[in-house]
């Protein structure tokens, strides 16, 4: 009976801190991206006096918002098909292979998880200063993404090829499959949700990350995050930044969906796991 | 000495009855299973005993004692669970000694009861070793071990062999039965394999749908059993509907089924639920017979070594035999015969 | 034999290779300009010059101090509040799935955006000053933001990191399987020793791995306290970029350094102690009175 009741307690209570916790946020955010200059929100109301979708145009127009759409928009499948490609080796081998130091191996991958971002940043900006390769800043994000998402997409894809089952590449070089063959009816069909869990994952880690395109993109290059934290630095026009801020955070939101339904026709590890053993 | 009753359990889900007015009583180093058909409710009935399930209604006594109210951990039952259930981060030591810590006994006792536990199921090896360094079979004893080591007043067992390949099943089934009348530890032993419990028991309880259907020895339920469930649950019987039974002298009776006229040996009084006949597949005597002829067509034949198994047709109604003769053909008509005290009379349940 | 192992090293190049190379390529510059080699401009000698100057300033050791003190608590903030609420989800009920989902949600929430939504909640035109002035507690819009004891940074942190933390363990407590737990108590394990002897060392190495990135995480900050941290101090991070816009690139790396050195002991002192304290047969068991009893009569 006690069991109960605490179960109860602790289920409301979860809910209206859940409540607190995002809904409240979101709603303040959405609200003020539709505040409209003609009359500011002062603190004695509850809701904005005047709501438009002036700051929305306003920022599409003036400001580099374009720009940061693309480039993001632009980086991060470069950055996820990269990423995909880097990793298929390496995560065929810890798939299908028994090795010396293979455990070894697998934590050395997860190096970059544990590598503090901005440290990464500042001096790969101070590598590619020192070699004279100023003008290749963006290549340097795209392989400093690359690296930085690399155990995801490992781990994914490990998970992945471990699922490939003997039996089927058996069987089609029974058929006697040529090796193009072979992966085609044996492999493909079996890695791909992996694939596409792979992609999806750096997809958003690469669209949301900060240090990296903050250290070696600014000025010239901008990011959707990069601009968000321009708009809230010394001139923190809040209503800005909210658009900013739905800008970035919705399209993840459908994206994360779309993954987790993905996944869970899939491995429920591969999520679970979040490149991590 | 009885050491276990159960009376009287009820046990529903929502609207699933799984046990209903299930009564059990056992004695001491008495080794009984519960054989059924998955979802009769032998797992549940296990579960009540060592107090993991509350019944609806109902009260369990270990040593006269009513544990009804008592939880899990201050029972004195232990349960060997079909999937072994070792702790994966304890070694095979820790394992076994982890109820001797819990239950707090003595240390020189405790080493004793380790010491002649690991040496009744040979361990003495794999002490340092963890329960995924281990195959079936050890991981197996290491269960049974850890359960036994404290010498719980009864043992329970959750379909221990289940997880086993065929092979490895007899022995590790042999080992189980051992180390029971070695330790002289009452046992309850849950399977849904009706060989495992024939072979292992002293007595077998029969389930189905939450109620006891037949409780005997092992030989007794092959021999006799008293239900249409219990005769093809256990074996393979060839069971007729009758009807018109006519009563002869000597208590005989005789009556009709779809393959003829038989004429049975049957001491009780018929009643309603009586309407079934059965008999072995071994019992038909092929070739001369003065009773109970019958005339079929052989449809198959599956030679196995000791004996031999054919599917005879008898008008359209297909039954089994077993047999020691040989040179059988295809669709060839044979005569065969069996015993009125060889045809047993069964409920309709 | 040989050509399968120099086809596995084949393999690993683009992967774990590039990996290898760049961080430590990374690491390498790091520590070389710290000690005045590899220089972008000027000559390059070799010198302790930076590391004395360094260590003898005041804001350098307070970053670190500093740093030290956001990634602890966050780190323990996020797992005090993330484990029972695991333990709580472990088996389904109805709308557990419901209550996860809210919980988890500021995974898929941008550092960034949870700032921005937190200034929303605490500025002075915020939601809680609002309520503040309305119930007339105050008549004029209390600061919270930038407050000194970083309690906002610790409140963004815990709310980034928290769903982290409970995915890991919730996926460790819920591959606990009732068997286990019921095999436990069968041999005469209370709730009590349930918790300590089999589900704290169970979940031991999803709780390690989650401590060990989030306290790099918290430890290597520099957004959330950009925005919402003491005006007055620096986190490591923020310290370093700090140094590089003034184009001090060595005393940059030298922070570099300590980022790095303090990040790899920090995560092996966060192992060592989760290791230490949870690792079975926990606190107070008796088994693990019997070892601690063995060790000392064995040293005797």
């Amino acid at each position: 009976m006690i069991a109960k009741s605490l179960h109860r307690i602790l289920f409301i209570s979860m809910i209206i801190i859940g409540v607190i916790w995002i809904v409240v946020p979101f709603i303040m955010a959405i609200l003020w991206s539709l505040v409209d200059p003609a009359e500011p929100w002062t603190v004695d109301l509850v809701t904005p006096p005047v709501m438009s979708f002036y700051r929305w145009t306003y920022m599409w127009e003036s400001s580099n918002l374009k720009d940061a759409l693309f480039n993001s928009y632009l980086l991060a499948p470069t950055v996820s098909i990269i990423t995909l490609i880097f990793s298929i080796p390496t995560a065929y081998v810890f798939g299908r292979y028994n090795f010396v130091g293979k455990e070894i191996a697998k934590l050395l991958c997860l190096l970059p998880l544990v590598t503090p971002y901005f440290v990464l940043s500042v001096f790969l900006t101070a590598t590619i200063i020192s070699f004279g390769l100023s003008e290749y800043r963006v290549a340097a994000i795209v392989l400093a993404h690359a690296v930085m998402f690399l155990p995801y997409a490992i781990r994914i894809m490990t998970v992945g090829f471990e699922q490939v089952s003997q039996e089927h590449i058996d069987a089609a070089r029974d058929l006697s499959a040529t090796t193009f063959s072979r992966w085609r009816v044996a492999y493909f069909p079996a890695l791909r949700p992996a694939f596409f869990a792979s992609i999806l994952i750096v997809f958003i880690q690469s669209i949301e990350e900060f240090a990296v395109a903050f250290i070696l993109g600014s000025p010239t290059f901008v990011t959707i995050p990069t601009l968000l934290f321009s708009t809230m630095g010394q001139d923190f026009v809040r209503p800005n930044a909210a658009v900013l801020s739905l800008i970035l955070v919705v399209p993840n939101v459908v994206l994360m969906l779309f993954l987790e339904k993905l996944l869970r026709t899939a491995n429920p590890a591969m999520i679970s796991g979040k490149g991590l053993k | 000495m009885s050491i276990l009753k159960v009376k009287n359990l009820f046990k529903s889900y929502g609207k699933i009855e799984v046990l209903k007015n299930f009564s059990l009583d056992i004695d001491s180093t008495e080794f009984v299973s519960l054989l059924g058909p998955s979802g009769c409710g032998k797992t549940t009935v296990l579960k009540i005993i060592s107090g993991f399930i509350s019944p609806d209604k109902g009260t369990v006594f270990i040593e006269d004692i009513d544990v009804s109210n008592t939880p899990p951990e201050k029972r004195n039952t232990a349960m060997c669970f079909q999937s072994y259930a070792l702790f994966p981060h304890l070694t095979v030591e820790d394992n076994i000694k982890f109820g001797l810590y819990e239950k707090k006994i003595p240390k020189n006792k405790s080493k004793d009861l380790f010491e002649e536990a690991i040496e009744h199921l040979s361990l003495s090896q794999e002490l340092g070793k963890y329960p995924n360094e281990l195959s079936g079979g050890q991981q197996q004893r290491v269960a049974l071990g850890r359960a036994l080591v404290t010498r719980p007043k009864i043992i329970l067992f959750d379909e221990p062999l289940s997880n086993l390949d065929a092979i490895l099943r007899g022995t590790v089934r042999n080992e189980i039965k051992r180390i029971q009348s070695e330790f002289k530890l009452t046992a309850i032993y849950v399977t849904h394999d009706q060989s495992e419990a024939l072979s292992i028991s002293d007595r077998v309880l029969l389930m189905k749908e939450g109620e006891i259907n037949q409780i005997d020895t092992p030989e007794k339920i092959y021999d006799n059993p008293i239900s249409y469930f219990s005769a093809s649950f256990v074996g393979i019987s060839n069971i007729h509907h009758f009807k018109n039974p006519k009563k002869l002298e000597n208590n005989f009776i005789e009556v009709d089924t779809n393959v003829g006229k038989l004429k049975l040996f049957y001491k009780n009084n018929l009643t309603d639920k009586n309407i079934y006949v059965s008999w072995r597949p071994e019992k038909a005597e092929v070739g001369e017979q003065r009773e109970n002829t019958l005339f079929g067509r052989i449809k198959s034949i599956a030679f196995q070594g000791a004996f031999t198994e054919l599917e005879v047709a008898i008008k359209n109604i297909k039954i089994k035999i077993i047999t020691q003769k040989r040179g059988f053909k295809i669709n060839e008509e044979i005569k065969f015969g069996i015993k009125p005290e060889n045809l047993l009379v069964l409920e309709q349940s | 034999m040989l050509a399968k192992y120099l086809f596995i090293i084949l393999c690993l190049i683009p992967g774990l290779g590039i990996i290898l190379a760049l961080i430590g390529f990374v690491t390498y510059i790091v520590i070389m300009q710290s000690i005045g080699l590899n220089n972008l401009f000027g000559e390059d000698e070799f010198t302790i010059k930076f590391w004395d100057k360094i260590f003898a300033r005041k804001s350098y050791n307070r970053s670190v101090r500093y740093s030290l003190y956001i990634g602890t608590f966050s780190t323990i903030f996020s797992i005090l509040i993330a484990y029972p609420i695991a333990l709580w989800l472990r088996k389904p009920f109805r709308g557990s799935l419901f209550i996860s989902s809210i919980l988890k949600a500021p995974l898929l929430v941008h550092g960034l955006v949870a700032a921005f939504l937190f200034l929303n909640v605490i500025e002075y035109h915020g939601l809680v000053n609002q309520l503040l002035q309305y119930l007339n507690f105050t008549d004029q819009p209390i600061r919270m933001r930038n407050d000194r004891n970083a309690f906002g940074v610790l409140f963004l942190q815990t709310w980034k990191n928290m769903p982290f933390a409970l995915l890991l363990l919730a996926g460790a407590l819920q591959s606990i399987s009732d068997d286990t737990l019921d095999a436990a108590r069968d041999l005469g394990a209370s709730l009590y020793r349930r918790f300590i002897d089999i589900i704290i060392p169970l979940t031991i190495s999803a709780m390690t791995a989650a401590a060990i990135i989030i306290f790099i995480g918290a430890f290597a900050d520099f957004t959330f306290q950009k925005i919402a941290g003491p005006r007055n101090t620096f986190s490591l991070s923020q310290l370093m970029v700090e140094y590089r816009g003034r184009g001090k690139w060595n005393e940059a790396a030298t922070v570099g350094v300590t980022l790095i050195v303090l990040s790899f002991f920090g995560a092996v002192l966060v192992a060592f102690i989760i290791n230490k304290l949870f690792k079975y047969p926990g606190w107070l068991s008796p088994v693990k009175m019997k070892n601690i009893k063995s060790i000392i009569t064995r040293q005797k």
